[in-house]
């Protein structure tokens, strides 16, 4: 086991290589690769960012280092030296500790019960409280990590919480710290705190690894970037030599989107009117703020913007998946705040979420009864209370054909499929069941080129044929522009730009709006419904 | 992918396979060291229960409540959750259709047997699914565990039933606690040679093809199995999980109730259970080993059936206890219910076909 002394660590900082993950492979039981022949290293002294699409495989590379998976092959060196990881509390012990995106913490204990959980300081078995609240205390001026040690976690502010869980890892010695998404739930004001924070523990020859899909953060606080598409190094350097753009080139891959031709957009009736819409999260924080919009049958609306502004949210309030604070949403004349998600997908919406693991499907059941869950109410595949098979079937047989699904007859678990097939089944099932109105939150997100491009072929193909309005969310900035016939930015949970031709978009004016450099006025905008 | 299915299909069914026969040979061997005579004890444990007929009967007479518990279990179990007032309603429902049959003013002692019996039935199924619904209840609308208040609710229906039979129903001309004598036309009758073996097999095999029927092919059976597998994504489809939770638990219920009336009207000439029964947790262990599968219930069901009658017959014959036998249960139980058995092998088929995959798709690009 490698421990080391406080002097020895002082010795070695000084941008030396403290960590070096070399070859590492990791196959899930399912067979899914999810990490292959990935390195990636850092120094003391350093803030390496680590980004990369959803199921990119940066949270397994993670969980790899923190001993919560084990790899099939690979080896991680520490300080130069070949070593083994078998579980979170020998990570803890070589001085590795993990901010996870959920904070791991007792919301009846103290913040310093919380701080000393699993290392009580005491004799004889005795608790020694007032030692805890010291050392805690100790810690929080060592590290400039400002905690009340006699608060309770469940009444301190988000913010406050993660500053726990940062000292939580501190005081166990770790000298490398994993962030997974650290400023996804923190306000700007928090945000810069922690920033501050952070460059304080960089100073003091501290690595961090910072996980996160803001790109203007990773440019303000890291050194250096490694970058994971499905499941390899896709890129890495230092964020000196990179800017924004290079950095979403290397993440989505962007040389290899295709130009898609479609025909101009017949703009028909109203199907979604979101008016003054506000959604506070469950820590009180404001994500949707006065929000209108609308979607007219035939027109594809995309919404372009960094993540975590708000997009989620307003796709799952349009179709029943969370409750709005305040504001009005409407379906085809039909107001939905009190409506079930059925009764919502009766009105004529379908929804492609943007977790396909969590929401798009359940995985160890049939791709038949994945693609069926949305019509067991339907009178078309009902005889009584019986599931009429036969029509089930036939029509799962015609999906599998129509969207060029690579399976046998549909009775195989969907988890046996590759990541863009899983897609395949949802947006099958999605599309087909009448919809008026669909909102696909990433529908191409981390899935292969060819699946991508034939999902996109399809949103346009429904919008055009059908009249179908689409309400596109999407990271992927060329698809935003490339299939949307209309472009909002969204922006602290608002509205902050239209373009009626998204096409004529630059990547450079996106780019100001989505970071907030600038606003345009209600006049600029024009009409959003 | 095809391939890694076909790998983990097939080492599923090893699983149970080698579960059962490990478990077998284990308790052979456990026999042999113990058995005054082991060549003797190992007979009547492997074929002592199918050497005479009235044997072979006591497994049937096992078999046809394992059967319906056995399903009934399976749709809890399939939800999951833990809802264990099968063992209440065993002992309960039964007691209620006992108070109809005797409280009716001899209104049902004239029926026809058929008509008494599907009577019966359906009082009791009625009750199980109405004793079911309150530790559903209590899970899905208050957010307790259905866990502890079915446990403690079971001694609550056992001492409530216990109470209606002394006050109600028990015959005071008999030395131990039981109600008058189940008139002949409210009795599931032994099929041959007065054994166990009774017409509620009847009533069982309709039970499982009711079940296979629901689970598998109503819009109701796909909405409990898509609810178990993944909550958030049934109710992103629009599904009413919580009423899919409470309908798996009641129908449970039902099952669980049937299986009580089957037991006390097919085995018994009177009602007389002072005890919980078991047969509740035995229909838990014959999901566990039919891995919440109606269509292998029978099967899972035979077995634990086989395993209690053998314990039975080897401790009349020899002087080992029926609890030595149960050590087999527990030993098939650890390995059918235990996810690492054989999970190293089948990773390591799985991992060599992840990386053939992967290399076949580089010489692809």
């Amino acid at each position: 086991m490698l421990s080391l002394s406080a002097v020895q660590w002082e010795g070695l900082y000084m941008s030396k290589e403290i960590l070096r993950m070399e070859g590492i492979t990791k196959i899930y039981s399912n067979g899914f690769m999810a990490n292959k022949d990935v390195s990636f290293s850092i120094n003391s002294g350093e803030i390496h960012a680590l980004i990369g699409e959803n199921g990119a495989g940066k949270t397994t590379l993670m969980k790899i280092l923190f001993g919560l998976e084990v790899c099939q092959s690979g080896t991680i060196y520490m300080n130069g030296e070949p070593t083994k990881i078998m579980n979170p509390l020998d990570a803890i012990a070589k001085g590795v500790g993990m901010v996870h995106q959920h904070f791991m913490q007792m919301p009846d204990l103290t913040v310093a019960e919380n701080i000393i959980l699993g290392i009580e300081p005491g004799r004889y078995g005795l608790y020694n409280g007032k030692k805890a609240v010291e050392m805690t205390l100790e810690a929080s001026a060592k590290y400039r990590l400002d905690v009340n040690p006699n608060d309770l976690i469940r009444n301190i502010s988000v913010g406050q919480k993660q500053k726990v869980e940062l000292l939580k890892a501190l005081i166990r010695g770790a000298k490398i710290l994993i962030l997974d998404e650290p400023t996804a739930v923190l306000t700007p004001q928090e945000t810069r705190k922690l920033f501050e924070q952070l460059s304080f523990l960089k100073e003091s020859g501290y690595a961090v690894v910072f996980i996160s899909h803001k790109l203007e953060e990773i440019m303000e606080i890291c050194d250096r970037v490694t970058v994971l598409r499905h499941g390899r190094v896709a890129g890495y350097g230092e964020i000196k030599d990179l800017d924004e753009l290079k950095l979403s080139n290397m993440i989505v891959g962007r040389d290899v989107v295709l130009e898609i031709e479609k025909s101009r957009a017949e703009r028909g009736a109203s199907i979604l009117r979101v008016e003054h819409l506000n959604y506070l999260d469950d820590n009180g924080k404001a994500v949707i703020s006065g929000l209108s919009m609308g979607i007219r049958s035939g027109e594809i609306v995309g919404i372009a913007g960094v993540e975590g502004n708000g997009q989620t949210e307003l796709s799952e309030i349009i179709t029943g998946m969370r409750r709005a604070t305040e504001g009005s949403v409407s379906i085809n004349g039909s107001e939905i705040s009190h409506r079930s998600i059925r009764k919502i997908r009766d009105l004529g919406v379908a929804h492609i979420s943007e977790d396909r693991m969590k929401y798009g499907c359940a995985a160890e059941l049939s791709i038949r009864d994945n693609i069926a869950s949305v019509y067991l109410d339907r009178k078309e595949f009902r005889s009584g209370l019986f599931v009429n098979k036969k029509k089930i079937n036939k029509f799962v047989e015609q999906c599998i054909k129509d969207f060029e699904i690579s399976c046998g007859d549909g009775s195989e678990a969907i988890r046996m499929l590759s990541g863009g097939n899983i897609q395949k089944v949802i947006v099958a099932r999605e599309f087909c069941c009448g919809a008026n109105l669909i909102v696909a939150n990433q529908p191409t997100r981390g899935i292969d080129v060819g699946t991508s491009d034939l999902i996109r072929r399809q949103i346009i193909k429904q919008s055009r044929e059908k009249g179908i309005g689409v309400l596109l969310i999407s990271s992927d900035l060329n698809e935003v522009l490339e299939v949307s016939d209309r472009l909002l930015i969204m922006k602290d949970g608002e509205i902050v730009a239209q373009f009626m031709d998204p096409k004529s978009v630059t990547d450079d004016m996106l780019g100001e709006y989505m970071l907030g450099i600038k606003h345009m006025t209600t006049e600029e905008m024009g009409d959003l419904f | 992918m095809k391939r890694v299915a076909r790998v983990e299909f097939l080492f599923e069914f090893l699983r149970v396979i080698l579960g059962l026969a490990i478990a077998y040979l284990f308790t052979l061997l456990a026999i042999v060291f113990v058995a005054e005579n082991p060549l003797e004890a190992v007979r009547e444990f492997a074929i002592g229960p199918f050497l005479t007929t009235r044997r072979f009967g006591q497994i049937m007479g096992k078999f046809i409540p394992y059967l319906i518990s056995g399903c009934g279990m399976c749709f809890i179990y399939a939800c999951g959750r833990f809802n264990l007032i099968g063992e209440g309603i065993v002992n309960f429902a039964p007691c209620i259709a006992a108070l109809a049959l005797f409280g009716t003013g001899g209104l049902m002692m004239n029926l026809p047997l058929p008509l008494n019996l599907l009577i019966l039935l359906v009082i009791c199924a009625v009750v199980g699914g109405a004793v079911a619904s309150v530790p559903a209840f209590c899970r899905e609308t208050l957010g307790g565990n259905e866990t502890v208040v079915s446990i403690i609710m079971n001694y609550m229906l056992l001492y409530l039933s216990m109470y209606l039979l002394k006050r109600f129903l028990s015959d005071k001309s008999q030395s131990f606690l039981c109600s008058k004598p189940f008139p002949d036309n409210a009795q599931f009758h032994s099929l041959f040679a007065n054994s166990n073996f009774h017409s509620g097999i009847y009533i069982s095999a309709i039970c499982f093809i009711i079940a296979c029927v629901v689970f598998y092919r109503t819009g109701i059976g796909q909405k409990i199995r898509i609810s178990e597998a993944n909550v958030s994504f049934a109710q992103y489809s629009g599904i009413r999980s919580i009423a899919a939770m409470y309908a798996a638990q009641i129908i449970g219920g039902v099952f669980m109730g049937i299986a009580g009336c089957v037991d006390v009207f097919g085995l018994y000439t009177r009602y007389q259970y002072s005890a919980l029964t078991n047969i509740g947790m035995d229909g838990l262990i014959v999901a566990v080993i039919a891995r919440k599968k109606p269509f292998f219930i029978p099967f899972a069901a035979f077995v634990l059936a086989y395993i209690r009658t053998s314990a039975v017959v080897l401790n009349l014959a020899t002087s080992i206890p029926y609890e030595f036998v149960n050590m087999m249960q527990a030993v098939l139980i650890l390995f059918v219910a235990a996810q690492g058995f054989l999970e190293k092998p089948k990773n390591r088929i799985i991992f060599r076909i992840s990386r053939e995959i992967e290399a076949q798709k580089k010489e692809g690009v």
